[in-house]
Parts: structure tokens; sequence; C-alpha cells
């Protein structure tokens, strides 16, 4: 009867090297799951120190714009315009003359 | 024994520990069952953001010729400064600098910084963008600056009656009088909130989940009013009574095909920036709409719409006048007793005759009568778009006393609002129609869905027809009842009332009057309708003095302004 030594490899059985791909698998997918976890997280924060920027932008452009707004107001206001109207010797008009259109007539242009 | 020993220290040990184990299990119970709410909250405080939404309250537009707007009313933000007295280093250096920045006296900065530990102290809203930027520069320990949005109306005192203002009731921002208050609800928008985690410096965090319900603006608001107009009435208005020393007066302008008011004017007047400086509140109340008075004259256009209409009388019909009519035991007497002989109906209108009104008002008869005053909306408000309309008073004409119903037939014993008699005689310029008078052309939602006011005809008071022949009368009356209203080349409509104010303590009228003026341009094909009062002026008898060459100035820049070319 003829003996032959096995190489050392081969003393795990297919089953057993099965459960340790399992395991390694497990382990990949876990590592894997915690960086995407860990980048999602991240990036979540990123975004949120974002919005804060965009929000900080957005009440700086709203701040802007009802500066101008309250500017323009003020100068077109009507206590403005009388004001102006008196420096310039503006008058209201008191007499208006209307043109009358004869129906049918009209200029031509060369 | 020592068996017995070993036992007893088994059972201290056992006891020990079990009462320990108790202790804290009843700690645990403590704390997570009965504390459980308290330390839920102060959980959430520590790491939870809880904030309400503030919606912006919507804006109001006021309007000019071609469809161009302008801000009446909007919100603002405004730098608020506050102390916090434990910081402040040397509270002398720091009531030194700002009280000559925030105009308060030295003593009482001081006294505002006195108490200690105190961790708050406004000290004055509203700063002006140059003052708060001056405080900011000087970099004072314990002195901070906030922003804070409020009410601003960039016209002041512009049509204030009508526009009413923001204030506080029970610690609320809530629109008051006027149209701040008729539309508080639309303007105020709805509240939003939200709910999430919050960072190590209180920002709001928006992990995991998070509850966002954002907040509604408010409407904004569209005006009928035309500042071009708003404006030179209110001028016109002030000038007038400043001359009569009158005590109170109103003005308004009004589409009488539509009922859009264009103009409404009064005065005293306030400056709706600084409402809370006002120290008689009766100034909120608008005299257009919210106070009522005894029309005289003016209404008796309303009495003659009667008589045509019910085809009694017609402008030609004639009586004898005798310069008074005698009722049960009373006289009643035209003014300063004059008599006019025989006399047309059109001839009552152009001198006023009171007895002509109770001649007309006695051939339709009395049930008749108080159905016409009450179908040209006297008696009960007419439903503007504006906070507390009231209502005036028929109560007179109720009573089935004929003396009543005589005098109620040139203006006097019914009480009216200025607002209703405008509209009565709008009626007669709109061909019998009653048109329900309104403030605002268009309201446009926080969505950008736009809500279109249409105009409302009430009801048909008067045909056509005797609209028609009233105004052919009206137009009479301005050309041979008042000389200073000139205006030339078109037919204007007109009537005047100088009624006189009944005594506050004791029955019967003071020496004190009340000029009104309604008319209306172009009279066939009317614009605009123009109602002028004026209360208790001094030296100056007739209204045809007082408020018919205002109306005249009015009429002439209303033409020129609509660009109405000349009828004649």
């Amino acid at each position: 009867m003829t003996y032959y030594k096995t190489h050392p490899n081969s003393e795990l059985s297919i089953p057993k090297r099965g459960k340790i791909a399992l395991s390694l698998t497990i382990i990949f997918v876990l590592v894997g799951l915690s960086v995407f976890y860990l980048m999602q997280v991240n990036n979540l924060v990123a975004k949120n120190f974002e919005l804060h920027a965009f929000q900080k932008t957005l009440q700086q452009s709203q701040d802007k714009i009802q500066s101008l707004t309250v500017s323009l107001t003020q100068t077109r206001s009507l206590n403005n315009l009388e004001q102006a109207a008196k420096d310039l010797n503006l008058v209201i008009i008191e007499k208006a003359n209307y043109l009358k259109i004869t129906p049918g007539f009209f200029a031509l242009s060369e | 024994m020592k068996k017995k020993f070993g036992n007893l220290r088994y059972f201290v040990i056992f006891f020990f520990i079990v009462g320990v184990v108790g202790c804290i299990l009843a700690r645990l119970f403590y704390l997570q069952v009965l504390k459980h709410n308290f330390y839920v909250a102060m959980a959430q405080d520590q790491h939870g953001f809880n904030e309400q939404i503030v919606p912006q309250r919507g804006e109001i537009f006021i309007q000019e010729k071609n469809d161009i707007w302008h801000p009446l009313a909007i919100s603002r933000n405004y730098q608020t400064v506050f102390l916090v007295p434990k910081e402040v280093l040397d509270k002398n250096e720091v009531a030194r600098a700002l009280a000559p920045l925030v105009q308060i006296p030295e003593e009482k900065i001081l006294e505002k910084l006195q108490k200690p530990g105190d961790p708050y102290e406004p000290l004055k809203s509203k700063l002006d963008d140059k003052v708060a930027q001056q405080i900011q520069d000087l970099k004072l320990a314990g002195v901070y600056l906030t922003g804070e949005q409020w009410r601003w109306y960039p016209q002041d005192t512009l049509a204030c009656h009508a526009l009413g203002f923001v204030g506080i009731n029970d610690n609320q921002r809530q629109g008051q009088y006027g149209l701040e208050g008729y539309y508080e609800k639309e303007l105020a928008g709805n509240s939003g909130f939200l709910k999430s985690e919050k960072d190590a410096l209180g920002q709001w965090l928006l992990f995991n989940d998070y509850n966002l319900a954002p907040a509604q603006d408010g409407d904004n608001i569209y005006l009928t009013l035309d500042q071009n107009i708003q404006y030179i009435i209110e001028q016109k208005l002030k000038a007038v009574l400043e001359k009569w020393k009158a005590t109170e007066g109103c003005a308004i302008v009004m589409d009488p095909k539509t009922g859009a008011v264009r103009a409404m004017a009064a005065f005293p007047n306030f400056n709706p920036n600084e409402y809370n400086k006002v120290g008689n509140i009766n100034v909120f109340l608008n005299p257009c709409t919210q106070k009522v008075y005894e029309p005289g004259s003016v209404f008796k256009p309303v009495t003659m719409a009667a008589g045509l209409d019910t085809n009694k009388i017609t402008p030609e019909t004639t009586y004898v006048d005798t310069g008074s009519v005698k009722i049960g035991g009373y006289t009643i007497n035209n003014a300063h007793n004059l008599s006019y002989g025989l006399s047309s109906m059109t001839k009552v209108l152009e001198k006023s005759i009171n007895t002509g009104a109770i001649y007309v008002q006695r051939s339709i008869g009395a049930d008749i009568f108080k159905n016409y005053v009450e179908a040209f909306g006297f008696g009960e408000p007419l439903g503007v778009d504006l906070a507390g309309e009231a209502s005036g008073s028929l109560y007179n004409i109720g009573q089935n006393h004929e003396v009543n119903f005589a005098t109620a037939s040139f203006g006097q014993g019914i009480s009216v609002t200025s607002l209703q008699m405008a509209d009565a005689i709008a009626a007669i310029a709109n061909n019998g129609k009653l048109m329900k008078p309104y403030f605002v052309e268009k309201i446009v939602q926080s969505d950008g869905k736009e809500i279109k006011t249409q105009p409302q005809v009430l009801r048909q008071v008067v045909s056509p027809l005797a609209a028609s022949e009233l105004t052919a009368m009206l137009v009479s009356t301005v050309r041979n009842g008042y000389d200073k209203i000139k205006v030339k080349n078109y037919f204007v409509a007109g009537k005047t009332g100088t009624a006189q104010i009944p005594n506050a303590d004791k029955p019967g009228y003071s020496d004190q009057t009340i000029h009104s003026f309604a008319g209306y341009a172009p009279a066939y094909n009317p614009k605009f309708l123009i109602y002028l009062q004026m209360e208790k002026p001094q030296g100056i008898e007739f209204a045809s003095d007082s408020l018919a060459p205002v109306f005249s100035d009015l009429t002439q820049y209303l033409l020129n302004y609509y660009e109405i070319p000349p009828e004649q």
C-alpha cells in the first residue's frame, strides 16, 4: 500500500476555504460600507457647510437688494420729487392743447 | 460560631449589594421614567434645532398712469442696539459715546447699565444705517447690534388713513386700521418651521431626519390709488383746511364707472412710521369711512333722483317757493330765509332750495323716499375693503315723523359717511348703477398667482334716463350756481352742501357747519368723481365759496392728467 504526503495547503478542505472567503468578503463589504458611510457623512457635512455659505450669500444679496430698493424708493418719493421740481422751476400743466386729427388724412414719408 | 458570623457577613454583603443596586434602579427609574420628558427636552435643546420660520409680510404698491407701481408699504431691516451691562467695562465711557448717536441722555443710558448681572438691556430700535455703522465702529464691549424687520412707509404720511399701519397687539405685530388691518391675513402670510439637528455652533445641520415646512410669504397688494392724484389732493385739501382754519377734512377721488378709489385723503393725518408718537388715537380713524356727519344740501341730488325715477317730477316741474314750509309745529326755512317764487326743479338744485327738496320728497311719499335712500347705500356699510367702515344712521326716517322726512330730503337729520355720499353721487354719474367702492386692483400671491378685483355693481338704483336728466341738472347747477368753478370747454356736474352741525349736549343745531362738494367730469362720460368735505371752517359761510375753487383746480388737473380733450 503506497502512502503520499499531502501538501500543507491541501490540508484545508473546500468548505473551510469557502468560509474564509465568505469571512473576507464580509470584512471587505463592512469596510467598504464603512468607508462609503464616512464618505457620505463627510459629503453631507460639506453640503451643510456649503448650504450655510449659500444662505449667507443669499442674505447678503437680499440685504443689498433691500438697501438699493430703499435708496431708490427714497429718491423717487413724492417729497423728493417735489423738491426736485422746485429746484428745476417746473410747474404743473394748467392748459393743454389737443391736436384734432381729421380722419382720412395722414403724413407719408418719402 | 465561626459559621454563624460567616453567614452574617454573607447576608450583610448580599443586602448591601441589593441595596446599592436598588438605589441605582430607583435613580434610573426616577431619571428615565419620571423625569423622561424633562431630559428628552434637555437633550433636544442641546442637539436639536427647532425654529419657527417667519414669513415676509406682503408689500403694498400704489400706481400711477401707464401701469407704473411704487412701493407704499414694505418690510425693511433696521438695526437695534442693545447692551449687556455685565460685559461693559467702562459704563461712563459707553454712556458718553452712545448718547449723541442714539439721542438718549447719558443719565438714562447709565441707568440701564447700573443693574449688576443684567444680561440684556434694549437701547434703541429702528436705527439709521449710518448711526448703526458708527456704533459698530466704536467697538465697545457689551454693546451689540442686531437686525430686526419693521414695516416701512417710504412716502411717510401719503394715504395714511387708507393704509393704516402695522402695530403691536398682544406682543404680536399686526396690521391695524385701513388696508393693513383689512388685509391682515393676506399680508401676514403663514409661518413655517425647521426641526433638525444642530452643530456645536448652534447652526442647523440637515443631517438624518429633518422636518422643514417652508414659510408662506404674505401676498403683495396693488392698489387702485394713484400716487399723483393722491399727492395733489392732499396738498389741496391741506391748503384749504389751513386757509379756513377747519378742524378736519377729507377728500375722495373715484372712478364712478367701476367704484375704484383713486385717492383718499384726510386731515389731521399721521405718519405711519411713527404711529406711536400720535397722542390722540382718534387721528387714526379715517374721516372718509369711519366718521359720520349730516351731509346737508349735497344730499339733494339723491332726493331729486328719487323724484325723477318715480316720474313724480321732471327737471322742468315747477312749484311756488314761499321761503318756508310748515310741518306739524315746525317751520323749515331756506338758507338766509330767501324765497324764490315759481321755481323749476333745476333751479332747486342751482339755488339749493330746501323747500324744493321737501316738495320732491312729499311728491314721492315717505316710504318710497326711504327705499331710495337705502338703495343709494345709506344706513349700511358699502363693504369697502378698509377696516372698520361705519354705516351711518337713518334712524330719524325710521320714526315715521313727517318732519324728519322733510329735513332728510335736504340732508339734515340723517348721518352718512363721506364715502357713502361720494358713492351715491357716483351712481348718478354711472347711469344709476351703484358700484361697490374698492381699493385693491390686484393681489399677487407668493406663488405668483394673480387675483384681479372685478368691479361689482351693488344695484341699479335709478334708471339711466333719470340719471342722465339729473346729470344735466347738475351741469346746469355748476354753470349757473357756482361762479367759482372755472373749467372751460367741459361739461362738469356738481353740487355743494353746507350742513349745520348738531349740538353735542342739547337738541338743535350749532352755528358751526360742514362744507362739502361732490362733482364729476366729463359729466356725460365721467372719468372721475371728486368729493370734498371740510368741518367747522371759520370766516366763510358756504361751500360754494370755500370748496368750489378747490374742486375747480382739481378737475382741471385731472382733465389734463387723464388727457381728456375738450368737449366743446
